[in-house]
């Protein structure tokens, strides 16, 4: 086989044995690598009546076939399990140095199940996975674990490790990476945590890459690598980060404010863009392996109340979690709190709109001061949110933390009082920092039929709505407008085998955008051999989808899980998108009929799944 | 006798700041914001859309007099 090794090593941590799976080439050209392998794996593997936090309920680390290879964007890698959050399947991905350095260890993936008697943590030496005991590591934040592991393995060791979030099963918790780059989303690092796995450590290794065709990927990376780097979207990326149109999206009505109770504020769009970033607190740029980007930020405070070391900086997501979702226009207290939940192990996201949830709760008397502690949650008070809130969910401590760390549906359940109407979540995952209302309806019934929840990479109809990308091989150019449903269904079918070939080839959003389709498709055969044409891409890219979707079905979830809550469908009260309804409902209708989907089930028909080679999963769902 | 000229009020946002600046422009009477788009000749791939007193107008919109203008990119990220 080339590209990938073929070798996924197998962790049992109740027994304490380490294996190794091999699946066939067959499997790995059907599912290509990172979420789509992954989620084979676990239909496979899981048993689906185990709870995320059981012992058993896997946890699988995945890279894709491109990783090794010196490409921009081609260094990411996919973690899924049963969410916590969610009760769903989740993936999420990871850029950084893990997955190069994963191949040349020698390894496709790890599936980790079971539970360490006592804290532990995989070391991964000489090509060999090996259980070791993290006692001094357990309780210790991000940063300083990072550390601690660079300290015992060398500065050239590369680790995921989870935070006291994750140590306390706080479903929203992350897995980090250098302790810049996350396993963000869905609470992969609560999973990690239930299984006493502090982190994975791995020294350096120096296995070859194989690659079936090795010239052809020496000229494609020649030619695609300047075009990656000169691409506009990639100038602004690294001029200013990926709030880098932070200000533009507020005018388009994209940036939530205040939970989602407003679309616009001219103060804050200055306030939190890039460029005000890069202007005042930012001393460098980050990246991932080989990337020609860039587009990660480093910055430092050097006084007032939010003063930070030199360190990561925030990315646009945690920008607006903890700037205007939370009413804040004070981007050094969004820096700060993103550097807090990066030590914790928290994703910004779920913790910032969950946040944004208790304090439309508070003001509108749903929550008082007798469920929070005492502490009173006020539109843009960040001293609470940063002093007090965010160490609470990390702990789980007092009314206040147990009932944040249930995430924002979760808690609403608890409190009642009608508080689910204002959630803004999909299958219980928090949405991320882009309003459908304003930056395009596709993106509502994205959010909606996403198999991990509300998420904006999972699919790409992001990009394809606002005109990032064109894929003419695949009959998609981009002539929509964003405050339609015209075009959405369709686009959104495209999209959602598109975000299945991205995250399951494990490329990054940034660098892919400039690439053509067939593109793609070369730079997958260079690397395989699988000899995929854009036909048979896209067929991998809707069979990837409809598994995750199975996977959900066999987890129970139907058809009603994808659901948008009141406030994400009430229209728009100010700027830009003011009073234009999405029409939700018609386009969640047609997409189900255009992907040939059981309307109330929420899967694919018995013969659709068939034709996409997946005979022996459909029977799972449908019986004979 | 009509009037010759109209002035309109115009910003760039975002990653279009820089480049489309802040500053009164004259534009001949009766102007579209397809007009004003060919006098800024910015790049096609910033995917400039471009709000008129706060609301997104097609290119064949009509400009008045006192406009104010917001020239805002599409680039995606986050």
């Amino acid at each position: 086989m080339f590209a990938n090794t073929g070798r996924i090593a197998k962790v049992d941590l109740t027994g304490g044995k380490v294996d190794d799976i091999h699946l066939s080439e067959e499997v790995y050209r059907a599912f290509m690598g990172g979420s789509g392998l992954a989620a084979k794996l676990f239909l496979d593997m899981a048993d689906m009546s185990a709870g995320a936090l059981s012992p058993e309920a896997p946890l699988i680390f995945m890279n894709g076939p491109l990783a090794g290879v010196r490409l921009s964007g081609a260094s990411r890698m996919s973690a899924a399990a049963r969410s916590p959050l969610t009760g769903a399947f989740a993936d999420s991905s990871c850029g950084g140095y893990f997955a190069p350095a994963l191949r040349h260890a020698g390894y496709d993936g790890m599936m980790i199940t079971g539970k360490a008697e006592r804290p532990s943590m995989l070391l991964i030496s000489r090509g060999a996975v090996s259980i070791v005991d993290a006692g001094t590591l357990w309780g210790k934040g991000i940063t300083e674990t990072t550390a601690m592991v660079r300290e015992a393995y060398g500065a050239r060791a590369r680790s995921l490790v989870i935070g006291p979030a994750g140590e306390n099963l706080v479903p929203f918790a992350c897995v980090m990476h250098e302790a810049h780059h996350a396993f963000g989303r869905c609470g992969l690092g609560a999973v990690m945590g239930s299984k006493h796995l502090k982190a994975i450590v791995m020294e350096p290794h120096t296995g070859a890459v194989s690659l079936a065709d090795p010239s052809r990927m020496k000229e494609l990376v020649k030619e695609l690598t300047p075009r990656i780097k000169e691409y506009l979207m990639s100038q602004v990326l690294h001029d200013f980060g990926s709030p880098g149109n932070l200000e533009g999206h507020m005018y388009t009505g994209d940036v939530p404010i205040k939970n989602w109770t407003s679309n616009f504020s001219e103060e804050m769009a200055e306030a939190l863009t890039g460029s005000t970033l890069s202007e005042t607190y930012l001393t460098g740029t980050g990246t991932c392996a080989y990337c020609a980007v860039a587009c990660k930020r480093i910055v430092k405070i050097d006084d007032g109340p939010f003063a930070i070391p030199e360190g990561p900086g925030p990315e646009y997501e945690t920008v607006v979690s903890f700037g205007s979702l939370v009413g804040s226009a004070d981007l050094a207290a969004a820096c700060k709190a993103g550097r807090v939940c990066n030590d914790l192990g928290m994703d910004t996201i779920s913790a910032g709109a969950t946040i944004a949830w208790a304090m439309e709760a508070f003001e509108k008397g749903d929550l008082s001061a007798k469920d929070t502690d005492g502490a009173a949650l006020e539109w843009g008070d960040m001293h609470t949110v940063i002093d007090t809130v965010l160490p609470a969910m990390a702990a789980r401590s007092g009314k206040l933390g147990e009932l944040l760390s249930l995430g924002s549906r979760a808690a609403a359940v608890k409190t009642g009082r009608g508080s689910i109407a204002y959630t803004v979540q999909s299958k219980g995952l928090e949405a991320p920092m882009h309003d459908p209302r304003g930056g395009g309806h596709g993106h509502a019934l994205a959010y909606a039929v996403s198999p991990r929840g509300a998420c904006h990479v999972a699919t790409a109809m992001h990009f394809m709505e606002t005109g990032a990308c064109n894929y003419p091989e695949i009959g998609f150019e981009f002539n929509l407008e964003a405050l339609t449903d015209e075009g959405k269904p369709e686009t959104m079918v495209l999209s959602a085998a598109l975000g299945a070939i991205e995250n399951s080839a494990c490329l990054c959003q940034y660098s892919d955008r400039s690439l053509s389709f067939i593109e793609i498709v070369e730079l997958l055969n260079a690397a395989t051999g699988f000899g995929y044409t854009a036909e048979t891409l896209m067929e991998a890219g809707y069979r990837i989808f409809h598994l995750k979707r199975l996977i959900n079905y066999l987890l129970g979830l139907r058809a009603s899980d994808d659901s948008l809550t009141e406030r994400m469908r009430e229209p728009a009260r100010d700027g830009e998108p003011a009073g234009i309804p999405i029409e939700f409902d018609s386009m969640l209708e047609r997409f189900y009929a255009l992907m040939d989907m059981d309307p109330e089930q929420g899967i694919a028909r018995a013969d659709k799944l068939e034709s996409l080679g997946l005979g022996d999963e459909a029977r799972l769902a449908w019986g004979k | 006798m009509g009037q010759v000229t109209i002035t309109v009020h115009l910003s760039g946002v975002g990653p279009l700041r820089d480049v489309v600046g802040k500053r009164p422009i004259e534009l001949p009477a009766g102007a579209t914001v397809a007009v004003l788009a060919s006098l800024l000749g910015i790049r096609k791939d910033y995917k400039e859309v471009y709000l008129v007193n706060g609301r997104r107008r097609a290119r064949s919109a009509r400009l008045e007099q006192g406009d104010v203008v917001k020239v805002v990119s599409l680039l995606a990220g986050g």
